[in-house]
């Protein structure tokens, strides 16, 4: 059955069955294809419409363009998301701002909500899971996971600091400064990060117990001894004292000689001895310090601690 | 309007008034109904369109089916109202 192209009837012209076929029931048929007996277009296939892209359909997702969602989108049931994977997988929207939310080596990155700062989270190696595709990304209990680049499953913890709010869609993720999340179950908001609430001022005590000792020595015995070579100390002294006699009238002489003499002596070997009285040089000084550091504030644990990228 | 069945014209029948109404009249404001004074389908409604699955349609992502993106930036903030929840669950990765 095709379309006739409907005729002109004309003032007391005989009307045939023939006409009443084509121009009225086979067109009327022809126009009943598409619609259901409510008089609707009963469905969107190949057997309602003839092509069936929906390139002029508004409204809709598009695979091949950008699509700007401004409701509520969600991915349930046995859905997955995957992530762009790459360098720099942002959007770029001049200015030197940018947004976006991706995976690129081992990190998550994303931009913070004042389109500038690039972050990166290094999640913590969970797996690796056989065929996961890298960039996919889900919130399993606490945490957020994701595939990285080389195909390792890693997961970032998040404080818990967040607040609750009875309408939170577990799964919800956003950005902040951070990734924020709602936590698998319940209605919890985890933050990507958070300084917990600490005082470096906490007072703390140094002690120490010094152990008596005793500072003891022992020389070790030893000799000093020497000898004296004997020797002999000699001289001669000789010497003429010459003299005139005075006159008393007679003449005399007084003559002497003095007689070289010998000055000796020897002198004794002998030996000097001691003995030193042995005794340790030893002390043992013991001494416990003990003291009690403030705590260190709680910081997020490391691999989820997010680093600005330069 | 309901839809009348169209009828098959006999030879020798005398079309009467009631028959036009029915056949031509009314088929043809029931045949309206879909479509404007222009001929056109006015919007892909409920008021239109029985069935609104686009589980036939091309090029568009698919509430029930994957989708793979594969261009374009995908705002989820194009509003302050957009929110976008991530798979929940045990090992939500894509195979």
């Amino acid at each position: 059955m095709s379309w006739t192209t409907p005729r002109t009837w004309t003032h007391g012209e005989t009307v045939t069955p023939a006409m009443m076929n084509a121009h009225i029931r086979d067109n009327q048929l022809i126009l009943k294809t598409t619609r259901s007996t409510a008089g609707r277009l009963s469905e969107l296939s190949s057997t309602t419409l003839a092509d069936l892209s929906a390139a002029n359909v508004t409204g809709l997702a598009r695979v091949a363009s950008g699509n700007t969602f401004t409701g509520t989108s969600t991915f349930g049931g046995t859905s997955s998301v995957v992530l762009p994977v790459g360098a720099d997988k942002y959007e770029d929207l001049g200015g030197g701002l940018r947004r976006g939310f991706w995976v690129e080596g081992d990190y998550l990155h994303h931009i913070a909500s004042n389109q500038t700062t690039e972050w990166r989270y290094l999640g913590t190696y969970v797996s690796t899971p056989a065929g996961a595709v890298a960039g996919s990304v889900w919130v399993e209990g606490d945490d957020v996971h994701y595939i990285d680049a080389s195909g390792l499953e890693r997961r970032c913890s998040p404080t818990s600091s967040g607040h609750s709010d009875a309408a939170a869609i577990g799964g919800s993720t956003w950005v902040e400064t951070y990734v924020h999340w709602i936590r698998e179950s319940g209605s919890l908001e985890k933050p990507g990060h958070a300084d917990v609430s600490h005082s470096d001022g906490t007072v703390h005590y140094d002690t120490h117990d010094d152990v008596a000792h005793g500072d003891g020595h022992s020389d070790v015995g030893h000799a000093d001894s020497h000898a004296d070579v004997a020797h002999e100390d000699t001289h001669a002294d000789s010497h003429t004292d010459v003299h005139e006699d005075h006159s008393d009238g007679m003449d005399y002489s007084d003559g002497h000689a003095d007689i070289p003499g010998e000055d000796s002596h020897a002198d004794e070997a002998h030996s000097d001895t001691h003995s030193d009285i042995d005794h340790e040089d030893s002390h043992s000084d013991a001494h416990t310090d003990t003291y009690s550091d403030h705590s260190d504030h709680g910081d997020v644990l490391a691999q989820s601690q997010p680093t600005v990228v330069t | 309007m309901a839809w009348t069945a169209p009828k098959t014209w006999a030879l020798g029948a005398l079309v009467s008034a009631s028959d036009l109404n029915e056949q031509i009249r009314d088929n043809h404001v029931h045949l309206k109904l879909l479509v404007n004074d222009s001929g056109k389908i006015p919007a892909l409604s409920s008021t239109y369109v029985a069935d609104l699955s686009g589980a036939n349609l091309t090029g568009v992502a698919k509430l029930a089916s994957a989708n793979a993106f594969t261009a374009g930036v995908h705002n989820f903030n194009g509003g302050t109202g957009a929110r976008l929840v991530l798979p929940v669950g045990s090992d939500r990765w894509a195979t």
